[in-house]
């Protein structure tokens, strides 16, 4: 079987990413838009944790069920997210369940063998199931660089803007 | 050594999703910027393409060869055009010399130079690739805001999303 490793080190250090831009941010650039009926930086982050839960919600519901609230439904009658009205300072909490959540369903499918679910016929990582995993950092990413560009348009200077490039350098080591 | 198998898949499948967003952008797409300062579409393009050999340049510059041809020997950094057949023919060739650069480096153990001391994936070459499609990723974000902020219609917006289901059937090649 294919070995992880170069992409268990790539999940990691999406995740030091992840907090380092979180981190980065003030409260008021949480609510920031681009005034076009955009998503805030906040919908932005809370969607990245949310993929996590959605997908494993999809394809190893068992996986999912750490990251739900069995007392609490949505509006499809659901377990609820336990995230899903928690504030936006838990959200690298919620990022951190969700990544553990994906590893094990990522690790106990190739275990397994048995391929992901795949009720919607949306292709679900056929191939390999660690596909999910580099999904999730290109998708994370692909969010990181729209609330780069928010918080831009909001206000951030170009050498502000550069000293948060410096978070590149995770990737680098 | 490292098993690089699904690093290089996701490398090829993060080409396509260039090349799908390139074979949707329109003249008046490219040239969209913040107004503010930052880069337009094209440059953003441009600076994807051309990131590869620039970090070449810096780490293994027997590979970046390829790159400075299409720059005509201008520093990658600084390269930039709106034409999309040359954005496309520079993440090619930007891509064909980082697999090569970190299969040599893989393989034979010796890290990439790093003159500057600004980390150059001493630990695995290979994250390199990694790298680059985390780097184009984001930047392929930024490229939807830009294109949002620009009154894009929320269909062209939508069609754009249809790449990400190059992610979810890998091996694919009926996937757009």
């Amino acid at each position: 079987m294919t070995d992880l490793t170069l992409l268990l080190e790539s999940f990691r250090r999406n995740a030091r990413v992840n907090d380092t831009l979180i981190a980065a941010l003030t409260p008021e650039e949480f609510a920031l838009t681009d005034g076009r009926g955009g998503w805030t930086v906040e919908r932005h982050l809370r969607h990245m944790a949310g993929f996590r839960v959605g997908w494993l919600w999809n394809m190893s519901r068992d996986h999912a069920s750490p990251l739900l609230n069995p007392d609490e439904l949505d509006a499809d009658g659901d377990p609820q997210w336990r995230w899903a009205n928690a504030p936006a300072t838990s959200l690298p909490e919620a990022l951190a369940a969700g990544d553990a959540a994906a590893l094990a369903a990522v690790e106990a499918h190739r275990a397994s063998g048995e391929p992901f679910a795949d009720p919607w016929g949306e292709g679900t990582y056929q191939s390999d199931p660690a596909h999910f995993l580099m999904h999730t950092i290109v998708h994370d990413s692909h969010h990181r660089g729209q609330v780069l560009s928010l918080i831009r348009q909001g206000g951030r200077t170009p050498e502000q803007m550069d000293a948060l490039d410096a978070h590149w350098a995770i990737w680098r080591e | 050594m490292t098993d690089l198998t699904l690093t290089l898949e996701a490398f090829a499948l993060n080409a396509r999703v260039n090349d799908f967003l390139i074979g949707r952008l329109t003249p008046d797409d490219l040239n969209v910027s913040d107004g503010r300062g930052g880069m337009t579409v094209a440059r953003m393009l441009s600076h994807m393409g051309a990131s590869r050999g620039g970090w070449l340049l810096e780490m293994a510059p027997g590979f970046a060869a390829s790159t400075l041809a299409l720059t005509g020997g201008e520093n990658p950094w600084r390269w930039h055009t709106t034409d999309p057949a040359l954005i496309r023919a520079m993440l090619r060739a930007g891509d064909e010399a980082a697999i090569q650069a970190v299969q040599a480096h893989a393989a034979s153990g010796t890290p990439f130079a790093d003159p500057h001391g600004v980390g150059t994936f001493h630990t695995r070459p290979a994250l390199f690739l990694t790298y680059m499609t985390v780097h184009d990723a984001g930047h392929r974000g930024q490229i939807v805001t830009l294109l949002r902020h620009a009154g894009t219609s929320p269909e062209r917006l939508d069609d754009l999303e249809d790449a990400w289901n190059i992610w979810r059937r890998p091996l694919s090649p009926e996937t757009p």
